[in-house]
């Protein structure tokens, strides 16, 4: 580079390449493959589960247009598509049923839908399951770092911004390409993916589960633009018209402060839901199993952080959802599920449901209100207080901090295996859980992630 | 659902052939002429030539052919491909003030019709359609004053336009708008600094995920309610999007009003670029002592203000640096997109030329942009004189417009680069008669080139 041009240097962009290039050429310690692998168990088993959605198979029949070179599987089965296509239809299978881990700092998301491109990518390059579990712990850090950083949700920008990124370094990660090149692929990623947070807004349309996967899409694309030749704008972040043009100016720091990789950070789901409304939900379920019977009650009260009250009880739509994307994102429908059926499952989010009566009208009794200190405490604590009024004048309290799968409450192997088999139970039984379980758990040692997909395949494949 | 995209979508939804006028009609055709002689002319290059192998590493049966060959990929793919060949070179047409390029959809909505067998007539309605959604898009909101890049539009404008020969009705339209408006701001980033190839990719990168939006909507894909008006929406980002009307029957259309480029460079540069030709038949560029170019602030701006429009180090860079490009063509007495090759950038009477080359916003000519797209040149010898060229619309503007024989000796130009004379005028009857074929599989037959081994 001339020294004309020496301004034009973005370093966001060289500290994130550095800090991949480094971490791809260490080798991982024992816990964080331990994590890495509970993930990816926990991700594909939401995915496996996602096949029977209407969103998950209209993104698997979309990829199947495909044929060529270059393919990697529709995870569950044993189609083949482009690997980008692969990384999309993945991606939205593991999100669909907004089941797969979480994390949220100043901006929020969900870091496993990097394993979607990155797994799809590894299997079209013949890559180890250790290189996918590495590249994945890369892209994270980078996820998360971000998060860490800044919040952009609230300037109104959604999870690609920064999903793309990372799963653009793991995907370059898996690839072999160089520094160089990689620095090409996250240029390629993330100046044309700015995408709106109007997706997580309003009534919310199918797309909620799908915008991360059509961000995996472009990461795919954008790495195989940078290996095959591609060189995309020099200074994407730091530049006159770079990322801090439109976000301000913030340090990308990939990893976290307290010094663990951010794998082992991100917190999982025990329940179909919203990720702020895990809380409400287990305290409702402790209410229902302490004997509050629902014809009883007069009034409920929901008091939790802001950012729960802002994404699940922000308006109307959330007293009355008319799409299954609203109601896993509504604490009044969560609450009065726990209260009526003691379940927060999948089954309860189908159409017939939208419309019960006695779920509806139990609603009507919700009222949602921020607490300033669970504001304060959060994201450290992520608090709902459930304060049930019961027709007699009596009152029933429950209130949860850190629900269960949470960084500071984990779930163990043994639970994290408990959801898998509820998750896979149903159509082929448990014989195809533990099938996926062993496969997972052996994933360090497979010599060519594509037999790890394989062993996802269903039977009926 | 948004009232803007409920508006735009039924428009689309509701535009037919027999709403257009006459040179509406025409206009669509010497923009398809245009974008694929620029095509034609890109063949060779490096981005096109690896966005080629990727269109051709996945195959369909039903889909779209990448131009020079008959073999079919994705549609989206070939949008892109046949997209980046378009644009390559810089030299299709343009909407002035931040609008980059209306013709970015011709390979998207190419592509579609080609997927879904339609006939001449359907194109060309879904090319207007697209025009008039890019153009509202742009005027709706500058994307480019909160640092965003124009190839947002494009997105659009090809969901909008691919969404109408897929046979979308109102309602699905919406959704891949929806779909399309969502995910693809893309950052201006892009057009700063030493510019990379991505330049010429980043619309044809929209165009690809334009088509994928509204092939999800095809199948089904809900998008979100209110991406322009709701929270967190469009609107909101901009600040302002108000769209304005759309071209109602008879009226004229978005597609007549793109100003096409008659030399091979940025739009900017074409009244630079003719003055420097005229002044460099009265002066011997050995003289000179400075040339100083009087231009509007956006043209500064895009082309004349960074250290690196002096001296460009790439093919992209060189032909957005107005100093460099002037300095040239004062010293070849001539130009050509060949200008921009590598012996040029290391050419030295180029380099020292270019530092002599001043440029200077005019208050007055930055108040009448982009209504008009004045310049001057003043070309300043040793001896102290000074010889001077102003104009207001270059050749090819909507007020100085281009003869259907200029756009196709263009066409005959780039396209003598690779095919041969029968092809070029195989190729130009059937685009004469666009409206008559059947389907437009046999204009891409006619564009073969061979031996293309891939």
């Amino acid at each position: 580079m001339s020294p004309l041009n020496a301004f034009a240097v973005d370093h966001t962009v060289e500290h994130l390449v550095n800090y991949a290039q480094d971490a791809w050429h260490s080798t991982l310690t024992p816990d964080v493959v331990h994590e890495c692998k509970r993930r990816v168990l926990d991700t594909v088993a939401c995915a496996l589960a996602g096949r029977s959605t209407e969103v998950g198979k209209l993104a698997c029949n979309t990829a199947l247009r495909y044929s060529g070179v270059e393919q990697a599987t529709l995870w569950g089965s044993r189609d083949r598509s482009s690997v980008d296509m692969a990384a999309f239809a993945n991606g939205t299978l593991l999100r669909v049923l907004d089941l797969s881990d979480m994390y949220r700092n100043r901006s929020g998301g969900h870091p496993s839908d990097v394993i979607a491109p990155i797994v799809s990518a590894a299997e079209s390059a013949g890559a180890s399951g250790m290189s996918a579990l590495k590249a994945m712990a890369i892209a994270y850090d980078v996820y998360c770092g971000f998060c860490d950083d800044i919040d952009v949700n609230s300037m109104g920008w959604d999870q690609p911004v920064y999903g793309a990124v990372a799963a653009a370094l793991g995907v370059s990660a898996v690839m072999e390409l160089d520094a160089p090149r990689m620095k090409e692929a996250l240029s390629l990623s993330l100046v044309p993916n700015m995408a709106l947070y109007q997706t997580r807004t309003g009534e919310l349309s199918a797309w909620k589960g799908c915008a991360a996967a059509n961000g995996s899409r472009n990461a795919v694309f954008a790495a195989s633009l940078a290996r095959d030749g591609y060189t995309g704008p020099q200074a994407p972040v730091e530049g006159s018209m770079g990322l801090w043009r439109a976000t301000g100016r913030f340090e990308w720091n990939p990893g976290g402060a307290d010094g663990r990789r951010a794998v082992c950070r991100t917190h999982l789901k025990s329940f179909p839901i919203c990720y702020h409304g895990q809380s409400a939900a287990w305290a409702a379920l402790e209410l229902q199993r302490a004997g509050v019977r629902v014809p009883e009650i007069e009034m409920i009260e929901i008091r939790t952080y802001a950012t729960a009250v802002k994404l699940m009880a922000s308006d109307e739509t959330r007293w009355n959802p008319q799409t299954r994307e609203t109601a896993d994102h509504s604490l009044p429908y969560v609450v009065a599920l726990g209260l009526l059926h003691g379940e927060v499952s999948d089954a309860f989010f189908e159409a017939q449901w939208l419309r019960d009566a006695d779920i509806l009208s139990l609603m009507k009794k919700v009222r949602v209100s921020e607490d300033g200190e669970a504001t304060r405490a959060y994201p450290e604590v992520v608090r709902c207080r459930l304060e049930v009024r019961m027709k007699n004048g009596t009152t029933r309290e429950a209130a949860v901090d850190h629900p269960k799968g949470h960084d500071r409450n984990p779930m163990s192997d043994r639970e994290i295996e408990d959801k898998v088999k509820d998750l896979l139970g149903g159509s082929s039984g448990g014989q195809r859980a533990g099938k996926v379980i062993d496969a997972a758990w052996r994933l360090d040692d497979t010599e060519h992630i594509g037999t790890f997909v394989e062993s996802l395949a269903s039977p009926g494949y | 659902m948004d009232h803007t995209i409920e508006r735009v979508s039924r428009y689309v939804a509701g535009l037919s052939y027999d709403h257009l006028t006459p040179s509406s009609i025409q206009a669509c055709k010497l923009r398809v002429i245009d974008s694929l002689g620029c095509a034609l002319g890109a063949f060779a290059a490096e981005p096109v030539v690896i966005a080629r192998d990727i269109a051709f590493r996945a195959t369909a049966e039903k889909g779209a052919c990448v131009i020079g060959s008959t073999q079919q990929t994705l549609p989206e793919l070939a949008a892109f491909a046949n997209g980046v060949m378009v644009r390559y070179l810089d030299g299709n047409d343009t909407f002035p003030g931040g609008g980059g390029h209306p013709s970015d959809v011709v390979a998207p909505v190419l592509a579609v019709g080609q997927y879904t067998h339609s006939d001449g007539r359907a194109v060309i309605t879904a090319l207007a359609a697209a025009y008039e959604v890019y153009q509202a898009f742009f005027r709706g909101g500058i994307m480019r004053e909160k640092g965003l890049d124009h190839v947002f539009y494009t997105a659009v404008a090809s969901a909008a336009g691919t969404a109408k020969l897929l046979g979308l009705a109102g309602e699905q339209t919406m959704q891949a708008v929806s779909l399309a408006v969502t995910p693809n701001i893309a950052l201006h980033a892009t057009r700063r600094g030493d510019l990379s190839m991505w330049k010429g990719c980043a619309a044809p990168n929209a165009a690809r995920n334009g088509v994928f939006a509204a092939l999800l909507a095809q199948r089904g894909m809900t998008g979100p309610e209110h991406a322009i008006e709701g929270s967190h929406g469009l609107r909101e980002l901009l600040g302002k999007f108000d769209m304005p009307a759309l071209a109602t029957p008879g009226e004229r259309y978005a597609v007549e009003n793109s100003n096409l480029k008659y030399f091979l460079s940025e739009y900017h540069s074409q009244s630079p670029i003719a003055h420097a030709l005229e002044l460099s038949r009265e002066v011997s560029a050995d003289d000179i002592e400075q040339i100083v170019i009087h231009t509007y602030w956006f043209a500064w701006s895009e082309i004349g203000s960074e250290p690196e429009k002096w001296h460009p180090t790439t093919r992209e860079s060189a032909d957005h640096s107005l100093p460099f490009i002037v300095a040239a063509v004062m010293r070849e007495r001539s130009f050509s997109d060949a200008v921009f090759g590598e012996d040029r950038l290391r050419d030295e009477a180029i380099h020292a030329l270019a530092d002599k080359v001043v440029v200077k916003e005019n208050a007055d000519f930055t108040r009448d942009f982009p209504e008009k797209i004045r310049c001057r040149v003043e070309v300043i010898l040793n001896d102290g004189r000074t010889f001077t060229r102003e104009s207001e619309y270059p050749r090819g503007h909507v007020k100085n417009p281009m003869s259907e024989g200029e756009v196709e000796e263009k066409f005959h130009t780039l396209a003598s680069r690779v095919l041969s004379a029968e092809q070029i005028a195989e190729s130009l009857e059937l685009l004469g008669g666009f409206q008559k074929l059947s389907n437009i599989d046999p204009l891409f037959g006619a564009m073969r080139i061979a031996p293309l081994s891939r």
